[in-house]
Parts: structure tokens; sequence; C-alpha cells
């Protein structure tokens, strides 16, 4: 199964493109979308159950959408929010293994408080969309 | 005098206890301060009733839920309208869940170090972490707890943080068929986590007997919603006050005046303000809200294992309130449990699904109250409106607020106990942040914080001078 977790603030303009991401991304058999403003704790048995994780966030800066590969980084204490590697970390702790995951993120530069995506970030953000649907359609 | 200054973690949001010195080294006040403002009650004004339920959800990323269906009960009597059954059942349902996935993060995450590894351990591994690695399953439970809890929110709601779902008059949507079953289907997992938990707790009660005692063990008033019958209740209802021999001292009050019988008193170090029972003045009214108190005021809970587990609490001070304020811990147990049970018979209530979920009117009242029973306590939202709705006055009494000189005793009461000369050990600090935590305060919603304490430890001499300071990580 893989999964695809979209981050961001509704209200934060570009900040909410991965959650944009994951409200416009279909669900599909072995597919599995969910939008989060943050990676909390609950995550972990869904992380535990995927094969390949793709996490989707806002990066503050210009560029391209840049994938990496992300592995499981140093623990951290378990509070109300986790980086995608102490996700990863305290899924292997927990289950015994952390799926192969991704982080891919969308470059961003207006985090001021409201809704729509600066122009720069809604042609990336789109481009990202088609690409994920292709790819997770089997077409890549 | 001295000042010795601890900040607090683990809880949610960040404050400071400070405990004052005599000349003779002996305690002789401790505070438990909370240092930030945000002012929800003044940017809401100018809004209208309509968004309030999604605006003050906003108050808090941990508990939006209560905020969200207090709000929508204020906006409920501004309408003055009685909402469908089915709605007020949907509501009662994302209560549960809300219960259930904050009592869990509170018991799990935030105090289970504490009570598994002990207030002396290295504060190192005296985390969820450690907890992890000592006791796998126990970490493995609290995260399915919660997330059983915020999948009930996020099914009804659409979303599990900040659902914009209950309105004036209602919900704006119903159960489907397919959600009922999807949390009908973990909710055995949920139960034997509950169940487990409690055991766990009983069974280790004993090793706590030194912090039962000392932390916020003395007698006080009790508030809750109490059921029409007397039982327990955390959606309608009426306010019942105890005292610490639980006689009851007022029953019957009505939520909406609660101004005439809860006065608010400010002090100056302190944006958390210190309610207290009218009657009874200031501060010799203080009472406690949240778990215990909702036990303590309760004759019933009403569910089978439930009130089992409550004739084993009650056997603890027999024909008395419990008064130690450890044992919310206690209370926050029995609650999962009974509310997961309670969450087993709405799913079983046909009506669960009903698509009557709104009832439509305009403005019918200037002003509105919402009362009802956050995880943490009595959660109270006061507006007044104008003809059109548009909001002119906002007053917000959370639960961290109505425990708040209940939490300064308990801090009190632990710096006499553990304080020695002038030494600030590791487990004085840790069982100051227990004491604190076993109220599970919100301070995110208390005062709406924003931003964080610095983790340090100060010394301040007689004259107002730094001794020492002393930091560590969040």
């Amino acid at each position: 199964m893989i999964l695809v977790i979209g981050l961001g603030h509704p209200l934060r303009r570009d900040d909410g493109v991965g959650l944009w991401i994951a409200q416009n991304l279909e669900e599909r058999e072995g597919v599995k979308v969910l939008g989060a403003q943050e990676l909390t704790p609950e995550l972990i048995p869904q992380l535990a159950a995927a094969d390949l994780v793709i996490f989707v966030d806002a990066r503050h800066g210009a560029g391209p959408v840049r994938w990496e590969r992300v592995k499981p980084g140093p623990t951290p204490p378990l509070t109300h929010t986790l980086p995608p590697q102490g996700l990863l970390s305290w899924t292997a702790r927990l289950f015994g293994s952390a799926p192969e995951a991704w982080l891919v993120t969308v470059p961003a530069r207006d985090f001021s408080l409201g809704e729509g995506f600066s122009p720069r970030t809604r042609l990336a953000a789109e481009a990202l969309l088609r690409r994920l649907r292709a790819y997770l359609g089997g077409e890549e | 005098m001295r000042h010795l200054r601890i900040p607090v973690t683990r809880i949610e949001g960040h404050g400071l206890i400070t405990v004052h010195l005599g000349e003779d080294g002996r305690v002789r006040e401790a505070r438990f301060h909370v240092t930030e403002v945000r002012g929800f009650e003044r940017f809401c004004v100018g809004r209208t009733i309509w968004e309030m339920p999604a605006l003050t959800a906003r108050i808090c990323g941990i508990c939006p839920v209560s905020h969200l269906l207090c709000s929508a009960k204020a906006g409920d009597a501004v309408l003055a309208v009685r909402i469908p059954r089915p709605a007020e059942k949907l509501r009662r349902l994302m209560n549960l869940g809300q219960i259930v996935q904050s009592h869990a993060l509170s018991f799990f995450h935030l105090s289970s170090p504490d009570l598994l590894l002990g207030w002396d351990a290295d504060p190192k591994v005296r985390n969820i972490l450690g907890v992890a690695a000592f006791d796998r399953k126990l970490a493995l439970d609290g995260i399915r707890l919660r997330a059983f809890g915020q999948e009930i929110i996020e099914i009804l709601g659409g979303k599990r943080i900040h659902p914009a779902w209950a309105v004036p008059g209602g919900v704006n949507q119903p159960l489907t068929e397919e959600g009922r079953d999807r949390i009908a289907a973990k909710l055995p997992e949920a139960m034997r986590i509950a169940q487990d938990a409690l055991a766990y707790y009983e069974s280790r009660m004993g090793s706590w007997a030194e912090e039962i005692e000392h932390f916020g063990n003395f007698p006080s008033l009790f508030m809750a919603l109490v059921a029409p019958d007397g039982s327990w209740e955390h959606y309608g209802g009426f306010l019942r006050v105890v005292d610490a021999e639980r006689r009851i001292v007022a029953d019957g009050l009505d939520p909406a005046r609660y101004p005439e019988y809860i006065g608010e008193a400010v002090e100056p170090w302190s944006y958390l303000k210190f309610p207290y029972y009218k009657p009874y003045g200031y501060p010799e009214g203080m009472y406690r809200v949240g778990p215990l108190a909702r036990l303590n005021c309760c004759e019933r809970f009403g569910t089978k294992l439930a009130d089992e587990a409550l004739s084993r609490f009650r056997a603890l001070a027999p024909g008395k309130a419990v008064t130690a304020s450890f044992h919310y811990h206690y209370a926050r147990l029995i609650e999962i449990l009974g509310a997961l049970e309670k969450i087993g018979e709405l799913l079983s209530d046909p009506e669960i699904l009903s698509t009557r979920v709104r009832a439509e009117a305009g403005i019918n009242e200037l002003e509105g109250v919402g009362v009802h029973e956050a995880p943490r306590g009595t959660l109270i939202h006061h507006y007044g409106v104008d003809e059109t709705g548009v909001i002119r006055r906002v007053n917000l009494i959370v639960s961290t607020g109505h425990n708040n000189l209940a939490m300064n005793r308990t801090v009190a009461q632990i710096a006499e106990h553990w304080l020695s000369g002038r030494e600030i050990t590791e487990g004085l600090l840790n069982r100051l942040e227990g004491g604190i935590r076993a109220y599970d305060p919100c301070l995110s919603c208390s005062v709406h914080a924003v931003g964080r304490m610095p983790l340090r430890v100060v010394l301040v001499g007689p004259e107002g001078e730094i001794l020492a300071e002393r930091t560590r990580g969040a």
C-alpha cells in the first residue's frame, strides 16, 4: 500500500500546499491519501501498514519541487507533532520496521494569513498533482 | 524571602511555578503562573454567531471539539431552539470521542512516564520514549486509543482537527452507516485497552501512596454537570456542587445563570482568572472540575463496567469525596471506559443515522450561554449579540481556569512536603510538574496561549537577585 500524507495549514497560504495536494489526489486501489496539519503519533500504525510513504509539504524558498528520500532519524519524544524522520523511527521502534519514505517539498514563499497560493507555488502544486496522479495510476 | 522558579512541561502549553520561601527556609507560598495571553474574547467581537463554533475551535488544537460543541450550544440559546434529538446524540458521540482521545493523550502520552518510570527517574528516559522501551504495548495502546477517539471526530466532522461540524441549531451532516460501522469495528479493541489501563493503574496505586497523599490532597468543593437523575453527564443536565464530604452544596443549578454563583477573581501575577463559588467567597470558594469532580458529583455512571470501577473508586474514601488530585488519573481512566460504553450504546441506537440533524432559526435572543463538560472540566461560552447576530460580548470560562485555585494549592502542598533546604532536586521538580499535570491543564485553552515558557529554574534571593539558574530541554 502507498500512503500519501499532505501536510500544511489551510489558512497560511502557501503553507497549505501539501494539504491541497491531499484534498485533490484521488484514492485508488492500493493508494491511501491523508491530509494533516501536523504529523502526529496516531499516524504510526498507518505508516506501519504501508510499503511506501510520500510526505508532501511546503518548503520555504525557490527552486523546483524536490523529492528526497527520508529514513528513520533520532527518535524524538512522542509529542503532538513529529518530523517525518521521527515518525519513521517511532514506526520502526514500535513495529519493527519502517516503510520506504520520500519527502516531496513544494517551493513556497507566502506564509501570511489567508487562503490561496502565490503564482509560483500554484504552478508547482498543479504540476506535482499531475505527476503524482500519473505515478500512482501506474503511468510512470 | 527566596523564590524558586520552575517551568512546567508536558502539559498543553507552558506554565511557571514560583515557590516563595520565608527567611526560615520553609515554604511560605507557591504560585502556578500563567504568563501567556491571546485574547479570543476580544477579537471574536464583531464576528457573527454562525462563525463562533469554527472560530473558537481554534483556541486549541487539542480540544477544538470542546469549544466547537460549547459554542454551538451557546448559538442554540441565541436561536432559542431545541436541536433535533439525533443532532444531540451526534454531538454527544463526538464529545465522547473527544473525552477518549484527550484522556488517552493525558494518561498515555503525558503522564505515563511519571507513573511507569517514577518521579525520580532520569529525565532522559522519563518520557514516552522511555515508556516504549520499558513497555512497548502500553505505548502502542496509547497511540491506538487516542487514534480511536480522533477517528470518531474525523468520521463525524470530516477531519480530526478543527472540524466545522457543529453549528447553532444542530450539526451540518449526519452519520453514515459506513461511518457508524467503522467506529463499531474498532470499539472492542478500545475497550480492551481501557480495561488494561485501568487494571494497571489499580494494581500500581500502592506504589504511589506518598504522591497520592501530597499531590493536591485537600478538602474543596467539586463542580460538574449531572443528569436530571443524578448520573454522570457530559453534555446536558444541571450543575451540581458537592463538598469534600460529598454533601450536595448546590444542585439543579441552571448553567445559563452561572454569573449568579461563579465569581472570577484576578491576580496580578497570572493572566489566568481565578473562578470561585460565590456563596463561599474568594478564595474559600475554591472548587475543582474535571474527571475527579464529575465522579465525585455524580451518583452513578450509568454503564456496567464504569459503575463497577466507580464503586472501587468510591472505596478510596467511603461516604466522602475522593480529594486527592492524583486520582484525576484514576477518574480519567474510568471515564474512558464509561465513554466507550456510552459510545457503544449510541451506535446501537437507530436514531443515530437519522438525517434530521439541524433546526433552522434566526436570532431570537440577544444572549446565549453554552455549558458542557470538556475532558478537563466544565466549559462555559457566554455570548451577547445584536439583532443581526453580530457578537458584542464574549466570556469564556474554561476548565483550567476553574481549577486555578486548586492547582496553586497543589503546588504549595507538594513544595511543603518535598522541598528540603535550598536544593531543588530533580524529584521535586518532577513532582511539581506531576502535580499540575494531574489536572491536565490546557493553557492554550485557558489563556489561548502563544509561545512557550523557557525551560529554566531560577532561584531568586530576598532582594530579588538571581542566586542560581538552571535550564533543561523541552
